[in-house]
């Protein structure tokens, strides 16, 4: 693993680096803002001078568009097959084959101010999981941060489940550790290392069999989630050289959540169904989970960058020389959907939640820098990951702009002489219908998302499911909203070297 | 256990997608266009005709066939598929002045034709020349001295003109809206577009060929003009034998309808409302 050792290895933004390595790594973080503003703006300008251009280039993106709607939508009614099977399937017969005992689960749960509540829930989910609990290692990893509130809510948690899991272990993250950036991939870095200092080295567990599940505090686990996570690690030819994703339900608190916010956190969840079913286009996201020798090896997670959940995946890639993948599971976890005690701080926090994810952009000029320095990784390899990833940024940040705003833009300032064709008639009138056909593809979504819906609480009202499939009409709403504004942002702020600090969703409970 | 999506299977959606993306797309933008197929299949270019009413109710046909009438939300109309050569719009509507027109229609393009219909019979609401002691307008010469301030302003309008130096564009024989002009020249009225060419109104061009100017051709010489109330491509005029609404597209010839009949009648526009005066009295135009 001679790249885990090279100065680029955990490189967080340009300055961590000198000379030209530098000036190539910032022009690499400008890339993914160049392009998605030059397909905006370069929209605009043709518009402006070659309105009949742009009236074919808008025909054909919208026609790519639906049809790439179309397309996804195969793979997500199919993963939906796969998520329904495997709720259904006995992990525990098909793990009752092999020998499994001597696998263990180390489950990380970063911790800041947020509510006994929400902690408890998650451990809790834990405690009502199909495995043996005597293999399992919690580690509440808390931020010194935090202060005393979050002390109490630690002991408190301790003092109630700690004798019920084989291994409770509570880490507390010093501050302002120099040269890291406050946040959960330091947190859980820290905590990572403390369990190997305290748990396994103490207790002789192998690092080859403990499965580590980085989750989120509000991840609540499914019954068989640990069952299934580890039938998909043994049965694996090489789990050293895998991470495992499970799909993320946004379904905790759904109920209690406002439509824009359920349908942000649906379409979320669509994303990451369909990504399933391209595993080569997969990179671990949110709670996850990976061995801990693979972990171990590389240093675990970086402390120095936001979107430590995605990273992980690609220093693990390029340590790997390219040899390492993302298993889907195609098993669910849950989490809170973005609530808070106001509509407008809700909108605010999905805004900003939506940003954070989208500065996992800041992903794209590490991967590149790492293509152009390991040599070990196949040129096709390189080509396929580049295109995919930033076509992923470009498309998140451009496509609902380019579909629900800039479709009438040759009419609009496209000239009298254009305003006479055929053509700038028919723009609109087929940019609509194409809209149309598209949003058929929402009773789809419409009819997953009601399928994985946890049961209506007593207090929710029966007509609450209507609003929940009539929601998807607030679908090119919040897709620009929560998806290309935010979008646009993070790849401008990466490409102004504005970096942005990790931000920390606030879980709120009814 | 449900296996993910195979490679070949993904291969095949995607293999299937791009083969629809690559057949339909063409035939989209050549329909977008206005191409189309012809009655021997070869591949023909159309054009199309949007044609504006401002009323619902309206009936709108062409070449005698009828197309669409008109309600309260949609009252325009687009007609594509349209083989390029002449067509005969017409409107009507039950106590409106029916308007007709024949345009050419060309290929990849659109024809815009905007109509109007004038009531058949129009409402005068006389401005009395008093105000009795409630505030009523009268023409009681009881109230003598309480002129109504509206009869005032209005005989204003119609007072002869002083001859003074004015950088103002708008005389009686000038009317200005934006950047289109009317000039009254030896009783006829002319209209010119100063702005920017690629801003000149539809009506001055005709398959990319623009006129300089265009003139109103009336039956007789023009008194009083100005530019009909809300509308950019109608001009008001007082003829000889009454106050006539006029078209300024001249593409095929223009429509004139009659708004009031009698000799000697005088009209001004002030603020979007038409006012006219007969003998002596002074009415407003309720259309």
């Amino acid at each position: 693993m001679d790249y885990t050792h090279t100065p680029y290895f955990r490189v967080g933004r340009a300055s961590d680096l000198q000379g030209s390595d530098r000036l190539m790594y910032r022009l690499l973080e400008i890339l993914p803002g160049f392009l998605s503003w030059g397909t905006i703006l370069g929209t605009v300008f043709l518009s402006f001078f070659f309105p009949i251009w742009a009236a074919y280039f808008i025909i054909a993106f919208d026609m790519y568009w639906i049809l790439k709607t179309a397309y996804l939508s195969f793979h997500l009614r199919h993963n939906w097959k796969r998520i329904k099977h495997n709720l259904k399937l006995n992990w525990q017969e098909m793990l009752s084959k092999m020998k499994y005992e001597h696998i263990f689960h180390m489950i990380i749960l970063p911790f800041f101010t947020e509510d006994l509540v929400v902690v408890e829930h998650s451990i809790q989910a834990l405690l009502e999981t199909d495995y043996d609990k005597k293999k399992m290692i919690i580690v509440l990893a808390l931020e010194e941060k935090g202060g005393e509130k979050a002390r109490e809510i630690a002991q408190t948690i301790e003092k109630r489940y700690g004798e019920k899991f084989g291994y409770f272990l509570t880490t507390i993250h010093p501050e302002d550790i120099l040269g890291e950036m406050p946040g959960k991939g330091s947190n859980i870095s820290y905590a990572a290392e403390e369990a190997r200092r305290l748990v396994l080295n103490k207790h002789n567990l192998g690092y080859r069999d403990v499965i580590v599940s980085a989750f989120d505090v509000d991840t609540v686990a499914y019954k068989e989630y640990f069952l299934c996570l580890t039938w998909h690690f043994l049965t694996n030819p090489n789990p050293f050289s895998v991470s495992f994703q499970p799909v993320p339900f946004y379904n905790n608190n759904i109920w209690y959540a406002p439509a824009f916010s359920r349908v942000a956190a649906g379409s979320s969840t669509f994303w990451q169904m369909m990504q399933q079913e391209r595993p080569e286009k997969l990179s671990t996201f949110s709670s996850h989970s990976v061995s801990f020798q693979s972990l171990y090896e590389i240093g675990y997670w970086q402390k120095n960058m936001v979107s430590e959940d995605s990273r992980i995946f690609w220093n693990l890639f390029l340590a790997h020389d390219g040899d390492y993948s993302v298993v889907p599971l195609s098993y669910p976890v849950s989490m809170d959907a973005n609530l808070a005690p106001t509509l407008w701080q809700t909108t605010k926090n999905i805004y900003k939640q939506h940003r954070r994810w989208a500065w996992g952009v800041e992903n794209i000029p590490y991967i590149l820098l790492g293509f152009i320095k390991n040599k070990k990784i196949s040129k096709w390899t390189k080509l396929r990951v580049s295109f995919v990833q930033i076509e992923g940024f470009w498309s998140l940040a451009t496509n609902p702009l380019m579909i629900f705003m800039l479709g009438w833009l040759p009419v609009i300032i496209g000239g009298a002489h254009f305003n006479q064709t055929i053509l700038s008639y028919n723009l609109p009138m087929f940019t609509r219908n194409m809209m149309f056909f598209a949003m058929i593809g929402l009773v789809l979504s419409a009819t997953i998302y009601l399928s994985f819906l946890p049961a209506r609480p007593k207090n929710i009202k029966s007509i609450s499911k209507t609003f929940m499939i009539l929601q998807w009409l607030l679908v090119p709403i919040t897709i620009t909203i929560f998806g290309a504004i935010p979008g646009l942002e993070a790849q401008t702020r990466l490409m102004l070297g504005k970096y942005m600090g990790f931000w920390i969703t606030p879980k709120y409970r009814k | 256990m449900i296996q993910p999506l195979s490679r070949k299977k993904r291969r095949g959606y995607i293999l299937f997608f791009s083969f629809l993306f690559i057949v339909i797309t063409p035939i989209l933008i050549l329909y977008a266009t206005g191409y189309r197929l012809t009655d021997t299949f070869s591949l023909g270019r159309t054009g199309g005709l949007y044609i504006t009413a401002e009323q619902s109710g309206i009936q709108i046909y062409v070449n005698n066939k009828l197309i669409k009438e008109t309600g309260i939300f949609q009252k325009n109309i687009f007609v594509q598929n349209l083989a390029p050569g002449t067509f005969v719009i017409e409107t009507h509507k039950d106590g409106l002045i029916s308007w007709k027109k024949e345009l050419a229609v060309y290929p990849e393009t659109v024809t815009e034709a905007h109509t109007f219909m004038l009531p058949k019979d129009v409402t005068l609401n006389e401005i009395l020349p008093f105000i009795d002691t409630d505030g009523t307008p009268t023409t009681s010469v009881k109230f003598l001295k309480n002129k109504n301030p509206e009869f005032v302003e209005i005989n204003s309008l119609f007072l002869p003109p002083k001859i003074v130096k004015t950088a103002a564009t708008t005389t009686p024989d000038t009317k200005v809206l934006g950047k289109l002009y009317l000039k009254k020249i030896l009783g006829r009225i002319h209209a010119q577009w100063m702005g920017n060419p690629d801003e000149k109104p539809l009506y001055f061009c005709q398959d990319n060929v623009c006129k300089k100017e265009i003139v109103i051709q009336t039956p007789s010489p023009v008194g009083a003009f100005d530019f009909f109330p809300g509308r950019s491509d109608l001009v008001i005029v007082v003829l000889d034998s009454g106050i006539y609404v006029s078209e300024i597209d001249d593409r095929s010839g223009q429509n004139i309808q009659p708004m009031l009949n009698g000799e000697n009648l005088d009209m001004r526009v002030k603020d979007n409302i038409i006012y006219v005066k007969r003998e002596k009295a002074f009415y407003s135009v309720s259309l």
